[in-house]
């Protein structure tokens, strides 16, 4: 009520010193335990984090802090995209924040980072995430066979995963549907986009050579031919077979 | 595939000396499960941890309580073997995106309700559970079946007493023969009988007879380790009565609706929205009322969180416009499901078994979704992707 505001002093691994507000301080259940349990004016001694890390996190909680509080106008997509790229940042700090987010317990902060780290392992092969992560492949030949035979069909279909989202068609009749030449068919097949094309100029084809865009963009392009076409009355069906070989 | 890893420049870190291993499990345990299982092949460590129960009830609870809610579809048509999908919508915000798989063909079975990321499933003389990931089944014990019967079967889990549970009730039909064939539109349904078994027990139990007409095949609602289903009107009563079936207790009783709903059919199905019993009801104007029971077992607490307007999505416009024709035209929505709230609050719907729409309450708009090689005619529940099993202790 018109007081200022208190302040907590954190002394980092590397003999920085930061002065925060204490509602921003205390997003940290462990800075919170000490300092309510402890001398509440001497310094805080944060051995395990370096200045740039405390810094970067002291930034996260500032900004989660205020928004909470109301006294910045921001909204929670917003908040969102701030998070996203927060976390964008090379592997050794993102370690760093979440080794940090673990000691300090701040939840949330530590929610994101696995989160994003768990982001860039969805939808690679595990080649590439132990390229990624740098991983050493422990596995002998045989056991490597045995693991993957016992949930084959988890490794088989990397090409069966595939999004498929129809935009916006008009809520109308069905006539409508047929003078509607904006309509666009996009479908992304693990995580490529595969074909796009304009309903009006399916309609008069019989079939469709689609072409797979590959991972490396110095191979040719692979071409998969549509199954089956149905013309139904101003709409079209398009089934796709296309699977990845390992 | 080989053995060694090529070393690149020292950028990346070695991700295993760097963090502990509960870090990693945590990591592990935000992963779709059909990446879990993929990431079994990268180290034997990370083998170690996937197959860990603690890291599958970690993993549940997340995949549980993301934002981005999760299905099974099954299609309907035996000629495609009942082939299941897992869909699952938790890129939909950030993305735009839905994650669809075709899981592994399990055997020609029938998928009847799902609970804790675990499938049960019937075919005609067997009822399953199974875990579509990790294809492990369970074949529960015979239950003597009547003849001419309808069942109706339901799995739950109660949260105090960690069982998982399937109800069967089962009516029998007193057939009516006309003209030396049996009138299936005037055999009325006598008598039913309830079983229940606990996933674990030898057998089943008999637990008394019911009053209430259960066969609308309309899913369940698990709600507070109790089961809810919407009874249809009969001789005794017109409007559709609200029932619980408690886990624990094996009781039933009845859950009051709000009382605007004086008239008959008005609550047209069950679904649980953000933990809350939900109902979707037809009052007037044909349109969609989307109701939440925001304290359990208190009647006021009922309020109306959306209206949803009449809509037609165009797939179904022009593939069905023989069943438009008949009754049911009169109430296009009168197919539609509401199956659950994404994290912008925009709603999943399911009209007529055949298509998916989202709709956002806040522009009025609905987007039709289909995916590559979808079934035509499915089976809709929803389902946590997880590598579960019954004895894992989940929260």
């Amino acid at each position: 009520m018109g007081s200022t505001s208190t302040k907590i002093k954190l002394r980092t691994s590397d003999q920085k010193v930061f002065e925060v507000e204490k509602a921003v301080a205390v997003q940290s259940q462990t800075i919170k335990y000490i300092y309510e349990n402890g001398c509440p004016d001497s310094v805080i001694h944060v051995h395990s984090v370096s200045g740039d890390i405390l810094s970067k996190i002291l930034d996260y909680c500032k900004k989660h802090v205020n928004s909470a509080a109301g006294k910045e106008d921001i909204s929670p997509e917003e908040l969102y995209e701030w998070d996203a790229n927060f976390v964008k940042v090379d592997q050794n700090t993102l370690f760093d924040l979440i080794l940090a987010a673990n000691c300090l317990k701040i939840e949330s902060l530590l929610d994101l980072t696995c989160q994003t780290v768990a982001n860039m392992i969805k939808g690679k092969r595990p080649e590439e995430i132990r390229t990624t992560f740098n991983i050493k492949n422990d596995y002998t030949i045989e056991a490597e066979e045995a693991v993957r035979r016992e949930n084959k069909w988890a490794f088989d279909m990397l090409g069966g995963v595939g999004t498929m989202v129809i935009e916006e068609l008009a809520d109308d009749t069905m006539s409508k549907c047929v003078t509607n030449a904006k309509s666009r068919v996009c479908v992304i097949a693990a995580n490529q986009i595969v074909m796009m094309r304009s309903i009006s100029k399916l309609a008069n084809k019989k079939s469709i050579d689609v072409y797979k865009q590959p991972q490396n963009p110095t191979t040719p392009r692979i071409k998969e031919s549509v199954k089956q076409i149905n013309v139904g009355t101003g709409f079209i069906e398009l089934f796709f077979h296309f699977k990845c070989k390992m | 595939m080989s053995k060694l890893v090529k070393t690149s420049e020292q950028q990346t870190s070695n991700m295993m000396e760097k963090l502990p291993q509960e870090i990693i499990l945590g990591i592990l345990s935000r992963l779709p499960p059909t990446s879990l299982l993929q990431s079994m092949l990268v180290c034997r460590a990370w083998l170690r941890l996937i197959r860990d129960p603690l890291l599958v009830a970690t993993h549940f609870s997340h995949m549980a309580d993301k934002d981005g809610p999760s299905f099974i579809f099954q299609s309907n048509r035996p000629s495609s073997s009942y082939q299941l999908f897992f869909i699952d919508f938790s890129d939909f915000h950030s993305q735009g995106k839905v994650m669809f798989k075709k899981l592994p063909d399990l055997m020609s079975i029938y998928l009847v309700d799902s609970c804790n990321g675990l499938l049960c499933m019937r075919d005609a003389r067997w009822i399953y559970i199974c875990n579509p990931f990790t294809r492990v089944y369970l074949q529960l014990p015979k239950l003597v079946n009547y003849p001419a019967q309808v069942g109706r079967i339901a799995f739950g889990f109660h949260q105090t007493t960690k069982q998982y549970k399937v109800i069967q009730v089962a009516y029998l039909r007193q057939l009516v023969l006309l003209g030396g064939r049996i009138d299936v539109a005037t055999s009325t349904l006598v008598q039913s009988q309830v079983h229940v078994l606990t996933i674990g027990d030898p057998s089943w139990r008999h637990i008394g007879t019911l009053p209430y007409d259960l066969t609308r095949p309309m899913p369940k609602a698990l709600v507070n380790g109790r089961l809810h289903w919407l009874s249809k009107p009969n001789n005794d009563t017109t409007a559709s009565i609200l029932i619980s079936f408690d886990l624990e207790t094996e009781q039933f009783q009845e859950v009051a609706k709000p009382d605007c709903c004086g008239s008959n059919r008005c609550f047209h199905h069950l679904m649980v929205l953000r933990g809350f019993l939900s109902a979707g009801a037809y009052h007037d104007n044909d349109e969609l009322e989307v109701w939440v029971m925001k304290e359990y077992g208190l009647k006021e607490s009922w309020i109306k969180e959306f209206t949803i307007g009449n809509h037609l999505p165009p797939t179904l416009q022009q593939n069905d416009l023989l069943h438009f024709n008949m009754a049911k035209a009169r109430f296009p929505n009168s197919s539609v499901r509401v199956l659950c709230i994404l994290r912008n609050d925009e709603i999943l719907l399911e009209y007529l078994n055949r298509v998916v729409v989202v709709f956002d309450p806040r522009h009025g708009t609905f987007k039709e979704l289909t995916f590559d090689a979808m079934p035509h005619w499915y089976k809709i529940v929803v389902h946590v992707g997880s590598l579960n099993w019954i004895h894992i202790p989940v929260c």
